[in-house]
């Protein structure tokens, strides 16, 4: 049992940070406003989870602009995937 | 500590999470309905056209060519509005809209082949392989269906394949070209618009 915990990832046992590793291991890029519409979270709320994600290196972003306002897009890098992948494995195993 | 049913939900988020944002989930059982009975009426219109001038196809005229050019259009036309109808329809009871990224993704992927394999018909009518234009529209359409499946309900695949099937099946017997349209067209999507009501509500 202690040996399963150990793969379970803290960073993604909260829901927000659960749903934008979701999010970017299926699409290529997904921008800010869309994570909002999509997660139902505010501004602030999502800037801070995207921001703990970004320090563990598993997404980066980046910054365009589109009909001249700001849009920051982000992805997944490839550490964020295999640790996603690995928590998931994680869940199923203790599941099983 | 997170309980066993916590990881379960865990593991559904993720699942809806990952098709909430990748695909385009709002596509309205009614859509297909309705698009497919315009086809059944076109199909109708258009053998009462051909077989109502003087010599069948073989007298084929400019007015008879006017003539189905204008339902294909007005059938075109007609069809993509009332698609878009239910669907948006369906959407904003949803809380989404019709225009989001998924959705955005889902139409981009849809008409490239659509419109650059579509090119195919006015290219074979120019060059007079009249028979073939019924059935490469149906596997025009059937490939263009499968390429957007990645991006909305994946049934969608599985009615690309027939769709091919019967364009294939159209090229082997020419004669059948307009029966086996209202069969892809017109029958097929009735009957996908009613799994989708029923898989989908």
């Amino acid at each position: 049992m202690k040996n399963l915990l150990s793969n379970f990832n803290k960073a993604f046992e909260n829901k927000i940070r659960l749903g934008i590793m979701s999010i970017l291991v299926v699409n290529d890029r997904y921008d800010f406003n869309s994570f909002k519409e999509i997660l139902g979270v505010t501004d602030g709320n999502l800037a801070s989870h995207l921001k703990y994600l970004e320090n563990k290196m598993y997404i980066t972003y980046e910054k365009t602009f589109e009909s001249r306002k700001p849009k920051t897009t982000y992805s997944a890098t490839q550490e964020g995937k295999i640790a996603f992948k690995k928590h998931l494995k994680a869940i199923e195993e203790l599941l099983k | 500590m997170k309980e066993e049913i916590d990881y379960i939900n865990d593991l559904k988020d993720i699942k809806s999470m990952m098709n909430q944002s990748s695909r385009f989930m709002s596509l309205s059982g009614w859509s297909g309905i309705a698009i497919g009975s315009i086809a059944l009426v076109a199909a109708f219109v258009t053998h009462f056209i051909v077989f109502t001038s003087p010599l069948g196809w073989y007298g084929s005229t400019a007015k008879l060519h006017f003539n189905l050019a204008l339902v294909a259009a007005l059938t075109l036309v007609i069809s993509l509005l009332l698609g878009y109808i239910f669907t948006h329809k369906k959407a904003k009871k949803e809380g989404t809209t019709t225009w989001n990224t998924q959705s955005k993704q889902l139409i981009s992927n849809f008409a490239l082949p659509l419109i650059l394999g579509g090119m195919i018909i006015p290219l074979f009518y120019i060059k007079g392989y009249m028979l073939l234009i019924s059935p490469m529209m149906l596997v025009v359409y059937g490939l263009s269906l499968i390429n957007a499946s990645k991006y909305t309900l994946k049934e969608l695949k599985s009615l690309g394949v027939l769709e091919i099937i019967l364009g294939l099946v159209g090229i082997y017997f020419p004669g059948y070209g307009l029966f086996l349209w209202a069969l892809g067209f017109g029958v097929l999507h009735i009957v996908y618009g009613i799994i989708m009501k029923v898989k989908y509500p």
